[in-house]
């Protein structure tokens, strides 16, 4: 569990600094194998229940999104560079204390041991994904960054022991799944429209 | 029983995309909207009703809601006939959309008798993130480069927004424990849950679903998909779905004591007064204006939920009265669009001269928005003031009372313009009358509720609002 | 004996641990590459060669080649590598500046010919190293930390056994270690050892003046070094390797050793180099990622 939860950590942390969209893909997709493994160890869930929770997470994370990525980066025309707002040093230390904020709110609260680390690879997760969401110019980017987030939010959830009942896990898994897709289409017919991908660009709509 | 409910905009979906032609489609949408009305018309008499498990369960409060939307579902959809056919003609958009409009209009409305009906905090959650994913086709339905942006903006904000509310989830769970987290069991448990993680939670519901409602200042989706959708899935959007995420909170503030969730409701509310009162008067964009008034009321609405006390049923009928008028404005609106084939206040004048009835609609429902006395929403305005005051917020009442009459110049100015402002005179097409039917019932609708605000009304708003107690 | 074990393992298994990840290299590559032992010919050879120094080279061109393999071998008997036990313990800090000292002479050697190669390269090693310094020493301080017991002697000593995967502080920090190793050693992401043009090299052209015993020498101590950071992020990996009796230890050491070969080998084979600009942000996520692991350890 520690050892997914440090990999997942790790992985963030090239996914928020990596400059390049494929390599970030990659890691997305191994973000979401890992997380897919999570309710397998938790030993208390029923077999049932977590090799459901298992094939889903895998299959909407590991293999669905990052494919709907990877269609979209190969089949636009998007260039290798994620571009930023930020330089990639600033992003990198900006990550750096993003993290070590995580940690420090997760100690302020009061969790310790294997909840703190899992709680705080969370937040940290859920903080990385919004500042790439912010500061990536690319629209794939800003997907990577939600979903990201997502991850985040579901590792806080694993952190806090959270279950529901198996439909209404699958729901979220759906509405995940459906959004990125919808994102997915959306920026196809934002490439043939606009004919770039970056959302600097697209600000018709303003007051 | 409370499943049937889905069955209507189910079958008004299949209807929809089974249509061969624009009134096949539509009439199946119209079918399936009546159907969900006259379902909500037979649960209000054996309430509460649940249904699988503790995940579905409607009581009065939920009916409130499912009214609401059932209400407008029915009257977009009559007016959503008209307008498509107008735009049909005018060769702006294909059959094959049109279709799809009924379709995703269907499971829209399906996603929200969802969120009305839910009564698991996580199955409202699933349920309202589907309302974003099926209102997002509807606003890029014509496939411009506008519509495409303000869906990129609506489906990243609002998703983003409503992760949060799932964090908020995961901390209301937290602290729950093995308490199930619906909106029965978890004030009933009262002071069992963990009261650090209760505080954090519902900020980030607020902030969630906040988002989802238009609170400022995570409103700033709202403008642009609401100007670029086609005009009844604006109505929808404004009339309903932020009344949906609204509900959602609703259910949610009693749930967690302890968390300040009334200041917070005030702050939020009187923010998202202001942030409009500010925007309002360098609109040019007719539906960017009406977006902006949408704001405003949910911040009305939000305020209201915050003071409390007899404020507290005058938010929740300033939700009816809202829709009422907004839906209205939204729909009449569509028409001038059409007809004057732009959406630019400036070039929108003379309506009262050039088309009387049109124009009449357009400065009535203006009035009534605005809280002008002879409509319903004057009511809900002024009570919550009064709400406001007697609860002790002096300040805050007095600011609002500050910002609504600047929102009522602003607004009253933008439509005496367009009703009797002189511009060039032009050659509009001739009224078409289901887009003109629905509105015209509309104002008839907030005029009643102006004049005579029924008493039994009024007991039920009084009744819902102690069904949310929470301070 | 126990340090005459020590040093003779190191300096027979350095050279291996650079043919293997060569093979590995050429294998990936879909190339037959050289044979495993064949860094071993190439010292034999180097070392049965006279030496050709440019006139305008002084004594501190002739101490640098010495002083290099001295400070390594140094540095090696501080670095456990069968055994917890070393031969020689030491501080951290001291450790840190022992792995300072060899670079030292090596960029003032390559000044001191005053060709435009030696001081190119120089400079460029020069930057590196400091650019990795941060990481290291904050690296050296959370495993100093971990075996907080006893800081003066060496840090690896007080390891726990059962420490290995269960705590993710120790695997940040190896992965940092790791960084350091490709940044400190020259390899792909920022430098690369095989390249053929002059102007793209670090540490080949700062040793492009030295030749026959003197190269062999520098070329035995950049195998030790490689292999003293091998030891070091493997030990922090599989402590328990540490622990065993000595038959078993000498194979494990062994393993570890070819198993970072290997690792090196495919990082190299897989990635491109980086530009000398991009060295910094790569080593700023090494400095990043070993403050994760010390606040991790005072958190935790």
């Amino acid at each position: 569990m520690n050892t997914l939860t440090v990999l997942l950590l790790l992985l963030g942390i090239h996914l928020a600094v990596s400059e390049r969209i494929r390599p970030a893909i990659r890691s997305l997709a191994a973000q979401g194998f890992l997380l897919g493994l999570l309710p397998l160890l938790d030993s208390s869930g029923g077999g049932w229940r977590a090799a459901a929770l298992c094939v889903a997470t895998i299959g909407v994370k590991s293999v669905a999104i990052p494919a709907i990525l990877t269609r979209a980066v190969s089949r636009l025309d998007i260039g290798q560079e994620s571009e930023s707002l930020i330089s990639t040093k600033t992003t990198i230390l900006l990550t750096g204390a993003l993290t070590l904020s995580a940690f420090l709110a997760c100690t302020r609260f009061g969790l310790s041991g294997k909840d703190q680390l899992a709680a705080a690879a969370g937040l940290t997760l859920l903080f990385s994904g919004l500042l790439t969401m912010t500061t990536r110019v690319k629209a794939v980017s800003q997907v990577i960054g939600f979903v990201v987030l997502e991850n985040g939010i579901f590792l806080l959830g694993a952190a806090s022991g959270s279950e529901f009942t198996l439909p209404i896990e699958l729901g979220i898994f759906l509405d995940l799944f459906v959004a990125v897709f919808l994102m997915g289409i959306l920026m196809f017919k934002i490439q043939r429209a606009f004919t770039h991908m970056d959302v600097r660009k697209i600000h018709m709509l303003k007051d | 029983m409370v499943q049937l409910l889905f069955l209507p905009p189910l079958v008004g979906a299949v209807l929809a995309l089974l249509g061969r032609s624009h009134r096949q489609s539509a009439l199946g949408t119209v079918i399936g909207a009546a159907g969900l009305l006259t379902g909500a018309l037979l649960a209000a008499s054996s309430l509460p009703a649940a249904a699988w498990g503790e995940l579905l369960r409607l009581d009065e409060l939920g009916l409130y809601f499912l009214f609401i939307v059932a209400g407008v579902h029915l009257v977009c959809s009559v007016y959503a006939y008209g307008y498509f056919r107008r735009e049909t003609d005018g060769g702006h958009i294909g059959p094959s959309k049109v279709r799809m409009y009924y379709v995703w209009m269907n499971l829209f409305v399906l996603s929200m008798v969802v969120v009305v009906c839910a009564h698991h905090l996580a199955l409202q959650w699933v349920a309202v993130e589907a309302t974003t994913l099926f209102s997002a086709p509807l606003i890029y339905l014509h496939g411009d480069r506008k519509g495409m942006e303000a869906a990129w903006k609506y489906l990243l904000i609002c998703s983003v927004g409503i992760a949060f509310a799932f964090l908020g989830i995961i901390f209301l769970s937290r602290a729950a424990g093995d308490i199930s987290l619906t909106y029965t069991a978890l004030p009933a448990a009262g002071g069992r849950l963990d009261p650090r993680f209760l505080r954090f939670s519902f900020l980030f519901f607020l902030v969630g679903y906040g988002t989802k409602m238009g609170l400022a200042p995570m409103h700033t989706w709202l403008p642009d998909a609401h100007s670029q959708a086609p005009a009844p899935a604006s109505a929808m959007l404004s009339g309903v779905l932020l009344n949906c995420a609204l509900l959602a909170i609703l259910r949610v503030a009693p749930a967690v004591p302890g968390s300040y969730a009334s200041p917070l409701l005030i702050l939020f509310g009187i923010v998202s007064i202001g942030v409009p009162a500010l925007l309002v008067a360098v609109q040019r964009d007719i539906k960017r204006l009406l977006a902006f008034s949408s704001i405003e009321n949910m911040g009305i609405i939000a305020l209201g939920i915050g003071f409390g006390g007899a404020a507290r049923p005058a938010a929740l009928l300033h939700v009816l009265n809202h829709s009422l008028a907004k839906v209205l404005l939204f729909l009449v609106a569509g028409d001038l669009i059409l007809r004057f084939d732009t959406q630019r206040i400036s070039k929108i004048r003379g309506i009262l001269r050039q088309t009387p009835l049109s124009g009449f609609l357009l400065f009535g429902g203006i009035l009534a928005i605005t809280g002008s006395p002879p409509f319903g929403a004057f009511w809900s305005e002024f009570g919550i003031l009064v709400g406001g005051i007697a609860g002790g917020h002096l300040a805050v009442s007095l600011l609002y009372l500050v910002l609504l009459a600047v929102l009522f110049g602003a607004f009253l100015m933008y439509g005496s313009e367009m009703a009797f402002g002189e511009g060039e005179r032009r050659k509009l097409s001739s009224p078409e009358l289901w887009c003109l039917l629905p509105a015209c019932l509309l104002l008839l609708g907030s005029l009643w509720l102006g004049l005579h605000v029924p008493e039994t009304l009024y007991k039920a708003m009084e009744r819902l609002a102690a069904a949310v107690a929470f301070s | 004996m126990d340090f005459l074990l020590h040093m003779t393992l190191y300096i027979a298994l350095a050279p291996l641990l650079s043919g293997v990840l060569r093979k590995t290299k050429a294998f990936l590559a879909c190339r037959q590459g050289a044979p495993v032992w064949q860094p071993y010919a190439d010292l034999w050879k180097l070392f049965h060669r006279g030496i050709v120094r440019s006139t305008s080279a002084s004594w501190l061109f002739d101490l640098s080649a010495p002083v290099v393999l001295g400070g390594t071998l140094v540095l090696a008997a501080a670095t456990p590598l069968h055994s917890r036990e070393v031969p020689l313990p030491m501080h951290f800090v001291l450790y840190i500046y022992l792995m300072a000292l060899p670079r030292f002479f090596q960029t003032l050697a390559g000044l001191d010919t005053g060709s435009a190669f030696g001081g190119l390269g120089a400079s460029r090693e020069a930057a590196v190293s400091a650019m990795a310094e941060p990481a290291l020493l904050l690296s050296m301080c959370g495993l100093a930390h971990l075996g907080a017991a006893d800081p003066l002697n060496m840090f690896l000593s007080g390891l726990p056994a059962e420490t290995a995967l269960r705590h993710p502080e120790t695997i940040l920090i190896a992965g940092t270690l790791f960084l350091l190793l490709l940044a400190e050693n020259s390899r792909i992401p920022v430098d690369d050892p095989a390249t053929h043009l002059e102007l793209t090299m670090i540490h080949e052209a700062m040793v492009l003046d030295h030749s026959g015993v003197d190269l062999g020498m520098i070329q035995l101590a950049s195998s030790v070094r490689l292999a003293v950071f091998s030891a070091l992020a493997s030990g922090v990996l599989f402590p328990k390797a540490l622990t065993l009796p000595v038959y078993l230890a000498l194979p494990a050491a062994l393993l570890r050793l070819s198993l970072f070969g290997v690792l090196i080998g495919a990082v190299e084979a897989g990635t491109a180099r980086m530009k000398l600009s991009r060295v910094a942000s790569f080593l700023m996520v090494a400095t990043v990622l070993a403050a994760i692991a010390l606040a991790l350890q005072y958190a935790g």
